[in-house]
């Protein structure tokens, strides 16, 4: 039996927006609108969707970097929504996060030892050449040498800053990792050393991972299962195989079939979608995906369907009633 | 097939306090009347200021070489003859839509003076053919988009607003640079077969700059892969997925995941170490350092450009020295 290490119950963080100084009517941005799905121990949980559906809100949220406006997050158990800081404090050394940007997540004005050792004094964990001696092995652990804890972010190419940030987030030898698309700023040959490394460091630390990405090639070949969310809610999640193999929410084909293949030889059908993602400040009524569905029925316009388990895997559509 | 834009031994050159920093180091790249050419590279590998330098947009110095456009050599033209052509014969679009329109001024406005600055045309004429023109390229409802501000329109929107200003006087070649990089996939989608219509419809010759093999695959008809400011393989599209002869390219090739593995792989293939500062190499085969096969002469002497089958061009040793019979690549290949 699998072991849950996460559990997202009724998840909801909407982001207020005030109109004007005068109007005092509020506004809500829905950015992730009811969310539950759980991650199992060991698993590699691959979430995609396109920009602004809330994929990274979601991961955020998880980490409580941003309270969620509704819903339980639970970790091993313990719910952290809510909780003081002293154990919330104590429960985040377990989860860490690798951010998208590694020019941006990065201090300029630290050294890269500074930057890997920081969360060691946070947490007095290590100092001195205790401390030394842990950052060095990081290093070595992510791919990089003992010398470059003394250089400046700057110094590194993109990839190298990438590892530095994985080697920031093992500091702490935490069991879950939420990787917010982190190969996506990389160049192509650099993207698959980063992939492997995140690959071996599960192997070798026994890590759960949240994957945050909008690129399904490399969701696909680093997921265990995945979740293909659209405005602020799960579609689809399932088994990467059947879910890549056979998807079954039309929004999961649509963008399956949108993917350029670096095969001229293969033509394929591409099920092309009309217009814009609509905005998450006025999500259109029943299911949010309805506007733009090619098998939509009258029910989809009114009824938001049910998340729920259809042939082994989890989906809201009303064409599965 | 009539060449249109010709390229010939182009070298654009940087100076920075690092001192001289070749970015582009001899491209050769010829575009052909109504066809696609891919353009194929990392950060840093040359592609964008080959076509900024076409274009007369960039700012390095021309070292050497040629540009000509339908016999016509770009870098000896005063700037006011350039702009003749620029946005009429040559169009561009860039990778970040919102930064390439100006937000204080209408869209609308924006494709007119497009339109104003190389035809002879009134202002309500001129906004007749913004609305058509917005209309091509697929907007929803293009007399109330044309007076509507940049911020108004997301991502794709922006895009085909780029494109329709492009398209604006048409032109026989048009140059993208990462057109659909900033954009998501479902919209990427809309965009290239947008472009794809549009070339068909009007014959326009694409110079398509990207890193994503996918959208190779998918729109070009011909394939220039780029390092370190050098062509190092050239062929038609076909060839070039089927039978990559630069082990960059193989190693390209080999390190992208894709959705069509029926097998699972377990690990990815990845080249070796970090893409190369711009103008840290000088000497040998730039991709020597990260090369499985490379060997002494690729450390100390550039490997000339060859064609090694119809149409299909390679810079590299191997094949120099297969073909002199000095080895045996098919062997080595092999046992590696």
């Amino acid at each position: 039996m699998k072991q849950s290490l996460v559990e997202i119950k009724n998840f909801k963080k909407y982001y207020s927006s005030k109109r004007s100084f005068l109007n005092r009517n509020v506004s809500y941005v829905k950015a992730v609108d009811g969310l539950n799905f759980t991650i199992y121990k060991g698993e590699t949980l691959g979430l995609v969707g396109e920009s602004g559906c809330g994929k990274s809100t979601t991961g955020r949220a998880i980490l409580q970097l941003q309270p969620p406006t509704e819903g339980e997050v639970l970790y091993e158990g313990e719910n952290l929504v809510g909780m003081n800081t002293k154990d919330l404090r104590r429960v985040r050394k377990e989860m860490q996060m690798v951010f998208q940007d590694p020019y941006a997540s990065l201090d300029p004005r630290m050294t890269v030892g500074e930057i890997i050792s920081e969360p060691l004094e946070i947490h007095k964990i290590a100092s001195g050449k205790e401390k030394n001696i842990r950052v060095d092995e990081l290093l070595d652990t992510v791919g990089l040498s003992s010398y470059h804890a003394k250089r400046y972010p700057h110094e590194f190419s993109g990839g190298q800053r990438q590892r530095v940030g994985i080697a920031r987030a093992l500091a702490l030898n935490p069991k879950f990792i939420v990787a917010d698309e982190p190969v996506s700023a990389l160049d192509v040959s650099i993207q698959s050393q980063i992939v492997n490394l995140f690959q071996d460091l599960q192997e070798r630390f026994d890590l759960t991972y949240l994957f945050i990405a909008h690129d399904l090639s490399v969701v696909k070949h680093i997921s265990d299962r995945v979740a293909v969310m659209y405005l602020g809610r799960i579609v689809e999640m399932g088994d990467k195989k059947t879910l890549f193999s056979q998807p079954m929410h039309p929004y999961t084909q649509a963008l399956l079939s949108a993917v350029p293949l670096p095969n001229p030889n293969v033509k394929k059908e591409r099920i092309m979608l009309r217009g814009d993602v609509p905005s998450p400040s006025n999500p259109p009524n029943g299911c949010t995906f309805h506007t733009r569905c090619s098998q939509c029925m009258e029910i989809c316009k009114t009824v938001q369907p049910e998340f729920k388990e259809v042939d082994g895997r989890m989906i809201a559509c009303h064409l599965y009633n | 097939m009539e060449s249109l834009l010709e390229i010939n031994n182009l070298k654009t050159y940087f100076y920075s306090e690092n001192g001289e920093v070749p970015a582009v180091d001899g491209v050769s790249i010829t575009v052909k009347k109504g066809e696609t050419l891919g353009i194929v590279g990392e950060s840093g590998s040359g592609k964008s200021v080959t076509a900024l330098t076409a274009m007369r947009l960039s700012q390095g110095k021309v070292m050497g070489g040629s540009v000509k456009f339908k016999g016509i050599d770009l870098l000896s033209l005063s700037d006011e003859e350039m702009r003749k052509i620029r946005g009429k014969e040559i169009a561009m679009i860039f990778q970040e839509p919102m930064t390439s329109l100006n937000p204080v001024f209408t869209v609308g406005n924006q494709i007119m003076e497009a339109i104003q600055t190389h035809m002879d045309v009134g202002k309500s004429k001129a906004k007749e053919r913004a609305v058509e023109l917005l209309a091509l390229v697929g907007i929803p409802r293009p007399e109330q988009i044309v007076n509507e501000y940049p911020h108004r329109l997301s991502g794709g929107m922006r895009q085909r607003v780029m494109i329709a200003m492009a398209m604006a006087c048409n032109p026989s070649l048009l140059i993208a640079d990462e057109p659909t990089t900033a954009l998501d996939v479902t919209i990427q989608a809309q965009i290239l077969d947008l472009m794809r219509d549009l070339k068909e419809k009007h014959n326009t010759a694409i110079m398509m700059i990207t890193h994503d093999l996918g959208v190779v695959a998918e729109t070009c008809d011909r394939v220039c892969v780029m390092y370190g400011g050098k062509v190092v393989e050239e062929s038609d599209v076909q060839e070039i997925f089927k039978n990559p002869k630069h082990p960059y390219t193989q190693g390209l090739l080999k390190s992208v995941p894709t959705l069509i593995d029926s097998e699972q792989q377990t690990r990815l293939y990845s080249i070796e170490g970090n893409v190369p500062i711009p103008g840290s190499l000088r000497e040998g085969c730039y991709f020597a350092p990260r090369c499985e096969f490379a060997m002494e002469i690729c450390r100390t002497k550039a490997p000339a450009f060859k064609e090694v089958e119809p149409g299909h061009f390679n810079r590299c040793w191997l094949h120099e020295l297969d073909e002199r019979g000095e080895l045996d690549v098919k062997q080595l290949v092999e046992s590696n």
